[in-house]
């Protein structure tokens, strides 16, 4: 297992090519690569086999150590938080619901944009609690009231939700359950929802 | 281990007897996956009493695969992975296109290793929450579109569990819901499928080789039969 291979200090969650704009070697670099068509929302990454097992070339690359502990934490998008409840018991039925945000770290990162998604996902969503969620990151007025009729082929309102639903993620912060006010924090990106035995 | 311990007692067979992977096309595929969740970092310490022992990567993938081509249950779907883990369903289905691919579990050091292999993979449509699988409430029902779980089998002090995981994912799926059941248990299942009003099918019997992850194991690796069960709400 990696585990072996890697210490805490020398493991590397690394950020390459398209978004750090170097430029990545053919997927056949690897000699096993995998075409982006067949596997997409991933990059190929540049690799050195050496004593028997990988290990990232970038590595060596200057800014490395800062990019790293800058990317070592999760972080949490709007569209999980619409999906999230807070189940402390005795709230009314419905209760519980939206879970409000009071977000100390937020982060943009890019996603790659999938019309056929975000369409999809319109009806889906609560808007509402999307558009409160959004408003309390500063990222309201990139949303209208209500999804126009017609949404589907209307790209900019698209682009727009995909951006709020994948790209705005919240890192560190406080959910707040409507209800009961109970707090559930989000440390590295992680909503901890999990409650003490007399609380469930 | 990866380098010494092949994989080759893995084995997924559909109950008639061919095998999953059907045409040569389509198995360099699944052998790409394959060696691809090959990649995913594991516990480090499994804890007993949350059953922690991660999916291997040849299961991970032909379950995948399937749910992927046959079903199409995954590309531009909102996918939950119940008791995650370390992650190995959750990063094959994000590979495999989801949506977007949430993770659920209560361990905190396991979503630690499982937050890093989703940046490790470069995956940006993946989320992790913590939070006890048993307690989620019903409000959360019907939010994602397909569940794909490896429950903990209910064999170690915490009986029932696969029974409690399943109902909580049916409660969750809109369309379907991917699970790992022991191959003994089918009778029951089948009788709370039932129950319950959806149509469950059993689409592989695996041979799960459960490597000896803890101290009182005495064998170096045990096989257990276990079922790859698809539920879904189709009329019957």
């Amino acid at each position: 297992m990696r585990g072996r291979y890697f210490t805490t200090a020398e493991y590397s969650p690394t950020l390459t090519g398209r978004r750090r704009n170097q430029s990545v070697p053919e997927a056949s670099f690897l000699g096993f690569g995998f075409p982006s068509r067949t596997l997409p929302n991933s990059t190929p990454r540049p690799e050195v086999v050496s004593n028997g097992h990988t290990r990232r070339l970038d590595r060596q690359s200057p800014g490395f150590r800062r990019e790293r502990s800058r990317r070592r934490c999760g972080r949490m998008k709007l569209l999980t938080h619409n999906l999230l409840t807070s189940h402390v018991r005795g709230l009314r039925p419905g209760g519980g619901y939206p879970l409000g945000i009071q977000a100390t770290e937020v982060k943009l990162s890019p996603v790659d944009f999938n019309a056929q998604f975000v369409a999809r996902m319109v009806p889906k969503v609560q808007w509402a609690a999307l558009l409160q969620a959004a408003q309390s990151l500063g990222h309201g007025s990139d949303l209208p009231p209500e999804p126009a009729p017609g949404y589907e082929s209307d790209e900019d309102f698209l682009r727009r939700l995909h951006h709020v639903l994948l790209e705005v993620e919240v890192v560190e912060g406080i959910l707040r359950c409507p209800d009961s006010g109970h707090e559930f924090p989000i440390t590295k990106g992680i909503p901890n929802m999990l409650l003490a035995e007399e609380e469930t | 281990m990866q380098g010494e311990m092949p994989h080759v007692r893995q084995r997924a067979v559909r109950p008639g007897g061919s095998p999953i992977e059907k045409t040569n096309m389509k198995k360099l595929k699944l052998k790409e996956l394959e060696s691809r969740l090959q990649q995913v970092d594991v516990f480090e310490n499994p804890k007993l009493l949350l059953e922690q022992y991660p999916t291997r990567p040849h299961i991970a993938a032909c379950m995948l695969y399937t749910i992927h081509n046959t079903f199409d249950d995954i590309e531009n779907k909102v996918v939950a992975d119940l008791g995650c883990g370390c992650g190995v369903l959750s990063i094959g289905s994000a590979t495999l296109g989801a949506g977007l691919c949430v993770g659920f579990d209560v361990d905190t050091h396991a979503l630690e290793i499982f937050s890093r292999n989703a940046e490790e993979f470069e995956l940006t449509n993946i989320d992790v929450i913590q939070c006890n699988v048993c307690s989620l409430p019903d409000r959360m029902s019907k939010t994602f579109d397909t569940v794909i779980m490896n429950p903990p089998f209910g064999t170690k002090h915490n009986k029932g569990m696969d029974m409690v995981f399943l109902k909580v994912a049916l409660q969750m799926a809109r369309t379907a819901v991917y699970s790992l059941h022991k191959t003994s248990t089918r009778q029951h299942i089948q009788k709370k499928a039932d129950e319950w009003k959806v149509k469950m099918e059993v689409l592989a019997e695996l041979r799960y080789d459960l490597p000896a992850s803890y101290k009182f194991h005495k064998k170096k690796s045990v096989d257990i039969e276990v079922d790859f069960v698809r539920f879904s709400f189709e009329k019957f």
